[in-house]
């Protein structure tokens, strides 16, 4: 009440930022008074934005950028890395006061944080195989295709709208390289991307620019007066020609920029701020909860073929470890160490991308076999946990009867050890299924990765959350139900 | 007939069995008596093939059955052996545990493997437990469960393992009488035992082990009576 009386009042004396009006914003105030400027930003992201030299230093236009803005604030510049999908989220709940990393303007990101005016102008870049003559770079020709590109960027904003099957990356280099093991049709992504990363592939080709797009510093909502000097400051920057120098110091400078100067003053810059109250969030309906019953599917899927292969195998490095000659159950130790004391993030990486060159694969395929194989090796030990509980007088039994020991496992131990391993097996099977959101990293969308879709979509983290949550225990749950029934045979 | 010549076994710089030597006549019922710890237990896995020994042979109708580390489980049916502790397949029926290695390992079919297991748990008198699991027996059917099973292969030589410790005297009764069947109908039998009136009953030769060795032989009365 007393908030919006107070907007009242300056618009009635008519003070000179009325688009910025968000009552009494100390923003400024605060970095000064701390004589710091944080900005955030993601290393992953490398060459030519961020990234960090052996000895620690940062390089990149957009260190020389936060450094000439923080001068013109009369403050210090201080890098902050956050994980580049939650950038925004880190913003609100206060870890930087600046978002400022190829962030690129796009209609999900206007209203839930403010732009300054743009500091550069790139364009969609279409890369594809040598060769490729069954499309043309424009947004018709894309629909239908498969096309790699990054998630939360402008370019997946386009691919929607086309109508492309999208593939979505963590980083910037594996779209290019999974385009040129021909697991995609094509890579859509910003041209300082393709330039850096396309090149290092023989094969691969810019086919064309599908449409541009701008990179602008994005501050929280109400932090209005930081925006407004940090919009000055870009303003004087570009005036200068101080920034066209930074890019040019980085090697990335080119005719597009011509742009920047007519981005700006005043219309121009606001208008980016402007469209802030004119575009809404998408809302959360029915059409985001097909999508998270599809990621939930997923789930379920990569989960249960993948226990299908930890299962047994398990099984069998179980049986060599306790009743194999000493090398094979060397080898079946080796196998658990190796694949229990490493990440299986790293392990998903090597199947999926490293052996790429020798073994090909689709993702979800690997998805499947990758979570399969690490968790084999936490089967072996529940299987060994579940043979060992069995009384030695069994097998002995057994053998006095004059059976093989192939025929005493078959038929006399392991009917026993599974009995003793299918509660941790449950639980195994569960951590499996959590565990599957891991996969995401190589491209499978399943439900967390649709649940951090739609929280950027719907700027909203709470409804997702819930949903996603749910429809885990949902899967989980039942599962337990009948495991319990099964011991209780 | 069962033959065991000068069998030695060590275990721990220390002779277990040290040349034991005694032969058994088809049909006869020989009793293996001594203090617990004398060796007992371990003659008979080793007779059973579950354990290697040292030196010595081991021959049943004549043909060796094992020399030494060689155990081999073609061999190995042909003795049965019936443990203290019975070793009961857990998760399976009392029929069930009857009619595994006559079904898998003699490879007979479902129906005659039944059918001999159905004889035979009527024969020990727990026909009415098949279809129990070993976990909801008492000690003495567990016991009687475990000798038909044993027997279920038709095996030339039967080793039992203090076959009495779990039954009443009434059911010790109808164990002794089942054995002097056996015995009757040609089996060789070893029972291992410190039970002397058991052994009187049923044995018609006896071997006293002490330390690993074969100190007395002769009658039931003859070795146990001197002692």
């Amino acid at each position: 009440m007393l908030r919006r009386l107070y907007v009242l009042v300056i618009a009635i004396l008519g003070i000179a930022t009325p688009t910025y009006a968000a009552a009494a914003d100390e923003s400024l105030a605060a970095v000064k008074s701390r004589g710091v400027l944080k900005w955030g930003g993601d290393l992953q992201g490398g060459e030519p934005y961020v990234s960090q030299k052996p000895d620690g230093t940062l390089v990149g236009f957009e260190v020389d950028l936060a450094r000439a803005i923080a001068k013109r604030l009369g403050v210090r510049d201080e890098f902050v890395q956050n994980d580049w999908s939650t950038l925004v989220a880190s913003l609100e709940r206060g870890t930087f006061d600046i978002v400022l990393n190829g962030f690129e303007i796009t209609r999900e990101r206007v209203g839930r944080v403010l732009f300054s005016r743009p500091y550069y102008v790139f364009a969609e870049r279409l890369t594809v195989r040598k060769g490729e003559n069954r499309f043309k770079p424009t947004l018709p020709d894309l629909h239908g295709r498969r096309v790699g590109t990054l998630a939360s960027s402008l370019a997946y904003d386009t691919l929607s709208e086309a109508g492309a099957e999208i593939v979505l990356y963590e980083g910037q280099e594996e779209p290019y390289a999974d385009l040129a093991q021909g697991r995609t049709d094509a890579v859509l992504l910003d041209d300082i991307i393709a330039q850096r990363y396309a090149s290092r592939h023989e094969g691969l080709v810019t086919l064309g620019d599908v449409r541009e797009g701008v990179y602008a510093i994005a501050s929280r909502r109400d932090d209005a007066q930081l925006m407004v000097a940090i919009d000055e400051a870009l303003g004087e920057l570009v005036r200068t020609g101080e920034l066209r120098k930074i890019l040019a110091k980085a090697g990335i400078d080119d005719a597009r920029e011509e742009k920047l100067e007519s981005y700006g003053h005043p219309a121009g810059g606001s208008k980016s701020i402007g469209e802030a109250s004119a575009e809404g969030p998408q809302k959360f309906g029915a059409h985001h909860f097909v999508l998270f019953l599809q990621g939930a599917g997923v789930t379920l899927v990569v989960s249960l073929f993948a226990m299908a292969i930890a299962f047994p195998f398990g099984l069998l490095l179980a049986l060599a470890r306790t009743h194999g000659a000493s090398w094979v159950a060397r080898i079946a130790t080796t196998y658990v160490e190796l694949y229990r004391g490493t990440p299986v993030l790293l392990q998903l990486y090597v199947l999926y991308y490293g052996l790429a060159p020798i073994v090909k694969m689709g993702a979800l395929t690997a998805a499947i076999v990758g979570l399969g194989m690490n968790y084999a090796a936490y089967e072996c030990e529940t299987h060994r946990a579940g043979i060992l509980a069995v009384p030695s007088g069994q097998m002995e039994a057994a053998r006095a009867l004059g059976m093989g020991i192939p025929l005493a496992l078959r038929r006399i131990i392991v009917p026993q050890a599974l009995r003793h391993a299918l509660p941790n097996v449950t639980s195994d099977f569960i951590a499996l299924l959590k565990d599957s959101s891991l996969v995401s990293v190589i491209t499978v969308v399943e439900l967390t990765k649709r649940m951090t879709i739609a929280s950027v979509d719907t700027r909203d983290w709470l409804v997702p959350g819930a949903l996603c949550a749910g429809l885990y225990l949902v899967m989980s749950v039942p599962l337990a139900r009948i495991a319990r029934s099964l011991e209780a045979r | 007939m069962l033959e065991i010549d000068r069998v030695r076994k060590r275990r721990n710089e220390r002779w277990v069995l040290d040349g034991v030597t005694f032969r058994v006549g088809e049909g006869v019922i020989y009793a293996l008596l001594g203090e617990s710890g004398t060796g007992k237990s371990t003659l008979l896995r080793c007779v059973a093939g579950l354990e290697t020994f040292d030196e010595g042979v081991v021959r049943v109708g004549g043909s060796a059955l094992f020399e030494s580390h060689k155990l081999q489980d073609a061999v190995r049916r042909r003795v049965g052996l019936v443990f203290q502790q019975h070793h009961l397949f857990a998760h399976m029926t009392a029929i069930q545990n009857v009619m595994e290695a006559p079904v898998q390992v003699a490879k007979l079919s479902i129906e005659e493997a039944k059918k001999r297991a159905e004889k035979l748990l009527d024969k020990l008198g727990v026909a009415h437990r098949r279809d129990a699991k070993p976990s909801e027996l008492s000690g003495g059917e567990a016991q009687r469960v475990a000798i038909a099973r044993a027997m279920a292969m038709e095996p030339a030589v039967l080793l039992l393992d203090e076959p009495t410790s779990a039954l009443d005297p009434a059911r010790r009764k109808g164990v002794t009488e089942l054995l002097l069947d056996l015995a009757k109908g040609g089996t060789t039998l070893v029972v291992a035992t410190h039970d002397l009136p058991f052994a009187r009953d049923v044995a018609s030769r006896a071997g006293m082990l002490e330390n690993g060795s074969l100190v007395r032989e002769g009658t039931v009365e003859e070795v146990a009576g001197t002692g």
